[in-house]
């Protein structure tokens, strides 16, 4: 077993760039809890939610934290100009353009698909941080992204292509490891006995928390609800190898395996980036209850997995459920037209 | 005789007070935009980061303002606010926060599109009465009329225009953040403060605690478009503040500079000086301002900078009031801007 003070001498090994507020709090969603019960949902003793929609950088977000490794990373390579390829409803492209004004780093995002979708949400906060936007439907992307590192390198500059990074491939897990500390302090002080069960979305982030209770030894289990097509077992399979690295780098004795995340693929809606009925249903019962805003494309769906499994009697009520709130908040404006009524 | 910070604290704590923000809000360095402008040391207090509902100054208000409503025994807040209103989506997520029924009167807001604030406002759930330019003359008619009929029904309603406490909390809650900043500077030794931000009760509330412990700290004000003049809004109740905290001192207008060259032509026209400026504090440390207010504010900080407004030797610290919700009603405007 390895202990809290093990993974963050471990973390501070890492080269970083300080980008976020941390810690972020863990607060107790006792209101929400009341709206469920009200509505004869049997609800576990206690619901919590930590608030990584409040780290800071350019509305906040969980990669707040990710991205403080990913620019000191790339600032250590030397390299003066960033590449990027993601969604229109990209988050990380948002978090990538705050790190590259901050660090001074000339940034490129090609954005595929939803071309004809406005310029707003986190796209419009990449334009105003000074990103070159290049709009391109997904089967381009990668070519457009070459030709952009060609010119760049042509003019003398020094580019690196994002997505082609292993390190930005584990560096999400890792910058939850030390949300993991900071979450093991916050519980104990909240005075949460027994399981806990973390309430989260298919990726990086729900993985490193798990994989740092596994090593702590803690009762920590998790749910991840899946936001976009793919396999159960892909998803898993990808999970396991990356937490292999991590384990590593950090002399963890364990990696994860498959049935250490609950994924649940019942509530990801018609595709990416378009969310359901229960997905609305889900962020108005938040906002009203908590004067908390989710977001449409990923917390959103992640609480409509939450009630939708409550409702389905299908959580152990010993489990406090601590819900993690990502961020995301830019793009709940690209979405206007699902909250007119 | 000034006040220490704890006999000041002393003070404050006279008022009632919930859990509503997350506090402290960071003080920080704008290292790219001190260097881009090649001025004086420019920092940022992140009021924009207080958590509630996409942040914003006024989750200091509502920890003494809900405790206040609450208590006694009203069960419907009824609040008057124009379709851009911050205060009317902060409001909202602070009235969800402790269970109390909301109802807002939007003015202007009948056929607007619905985003940025009001569209938060929506997602709050909050009771929307959105009125057209017609209705708007005689809004506080038609919020009266809806008091009455809730008061016929049984309720108590709180219609926040009608009463002084609503008027004079923000400033309550920037002593408390004054009380805050004075030891954050401190704790950065700081000197020759002097805080730029939009003249408001924020800033009111920062000079009576600077005035209170004895600090040097100098204010710039900038005065943003379609705001009511500042005389009759803040400055005239320079004494209920006072009276409400029993306190030595209290604010002038003359303890402020004010700018007010830095207002638009009215609301949702957005100078390209603004416009600019959005762009340059986002470029350069990845600060996000909104095109009403501290847009206005940040082009009014960039142009003094460039202007000598401000001495060399002196630490200008930028207060963020939030309204982030509002960059996405300007998308559009935004999106066009070569910037």
């Amino acid at each position: 077993m390895t202990t809290r003070e093990h993974v963050l001498v471990k973390l501070e090994e890492l080269p970083r760039f300080k980008l976020s507020h941390l810690n972020t709090p863990l607060e107790p969603f006792d209101r929400l809890k009341q709206a469920l019960v009200d509505q004869g949902v049997d609800v576990p003793n206690r619901i919590l939610v930590k608030r990584d929609d409040v780290t800071g950088l350019a509305f906040g977000g969980n990669k707040g934290r990710h991205f403080e490794f990913e620019i000191a990373h790339v600032l250590e390579e030397g390299y003066d100009t960033v590449i990027n390829i993601n969604h229109y409803h990209s988050n990380q492209a948002r978090f990538i353009a705050a790190g590259c004004a901050r660090a001074g780093l000339k940034y490129h995002i090609v954005s595929q698909d939803e071309l004809d979708a406005p310029l707003t949400g986190n796209l419009l906060l990449c334009k105003l941080m000074g990103a070159v936007i290049h709009r391109v439907p997904s089967e381009y992307s990668r070519q457009v992204a070459e030709k952009i590192f060609k010119d760049e390198e042509e003019v003398g500059r020094k580019p690196y292509i994002l997505p082609d990074d292993p390190f930005a491939d584990i560096m999400g897990m890792i910058g939850f490891l030390e949300t993991g500390t900071e979450l093991e302090v916050q519980l104990e002080e909240a005075g949460v006995e027994g399981p806990v069960r973390f309430w989260g979305l298919t990726g990086r982030s729900i993985a490193g928390l798990r994989l740092y209770g596994k090593n702590r030894g803690l009762d920590w289990r998790a749910t991840a609800i899946q936001y976009s097509p793919g396999e159960i077992s892909d998803f898993n399979e990808v999970t396991n190898n990356r937490s292999q690295q991590v384990a590593e780098m950090f002399g963890f004795e364990q990696s994860l395996e498959d049935g250490d995340l609950q994924v649940l693929s019942d509530y990801r809606g018609p595709a990416y980036g378009v969310p359901d009925d229960r997905v609305i249903e889900a962020i108005k019962l938040v906002g009203k209850a908590e004067g908390v805003v989710l977001d449409p494309n990923y917390t959103g769906k992640s609480m409509s997995g939450l009630i939708g499994e409550l409702r389905a009697g299908r959580v152990d009520p010993e489990e406090t459920i601590c819900f993690i709130h990502s961020g995301g908040l830019p793009q709940v404006f690209a979405h206007a037209d699902k909250f007119l009524d | 005789m000034p006040l220490t910070p704890e006999q000041l604290q002393s003070h404050v704590d006279k008022v009632p007070r919930m859990e509503m923000a997350h506090l402290p809000t960071p003080l920080e360095r704008m290292p790219r935009l001190t260097e881009r402008l090649g001025g004086p040391d420019i920092w940022i207090k992140r009021e924009d980061l207080t958590g509630l509902a996409y942040g914003g100054n006024k989750a200091r208000h509502y920890e003494f303002e809900m405790p206040h409503v609450a208590e006694q025994g009203y069960d419907v807040m009824i609040n008057i606010m124009d379709y851009h209103s911050n205060n009317a989506r902060m409001t909202a997520a602070a009235a969800n926060k402790i269970g109390m029924r909301y109802i807002l009167v939007l003015k202007h807001a009948a056929h607007r599109k619905v985003q940025g604030n009001l569209l938060i406002d929506k997602i709050l759930g909050a009771e929307l009465h959105l009125l057209d330019e017609f209705q708007s003359g005689d809004a506080d008619g038609y919020a009266a009329k809806l008091k009455e009929d809730l008061e016929a029904e049984g309720h108590k309603p709180y219609l926040i225009q009608e009463h002084l406490f609503p008027r004079i909390v923000g400033m309550v809650g920037f002593v408390q953040a004054g009380i805050e900043l004075r030891e954050q500077i401190e704790r950065e030794n700081l000197k020759n403060v002097h805080i730029i931000g939009v003249a408001g009760r924020s800033l009111c509330g920062l000079i009576i605690a600077a005035k209170a412990m004895g600090l040097d700290w100098k204010f710039t004000g900038v005065t943003v478009n379609y705001d009511v003049p500042l005389s009759g809004y803040i400055f005239e109740h320079n004494k209920d503040i006072q009276e409400l905290l029993d306190l030595p001192v209290t604010f002038e207008q003359s303890d402020m500079r004010v700018l007010d060259q830095y207002v638009g032509e009215g609301y949702g026209v957005m100078t390209p000086q603004v416009a600019e400026a959005i762009h340059i504090a986002a470029q350069t440390d990845a600060i996000i301002c909104d095109p009403n207010y501290t847009g206005t504010a940040m082009a009014a900080l960039i142009d003094q900078v460039e202007d000598g407004g401000f001495n060399e030797d002196e630490t200008v610290v930028f207060l963020h009031t939030g309204g982030l919700p509002a960059v996405f009603t300007f998308a559009e405007q935004l999106a066009a801007f070569d910037g």
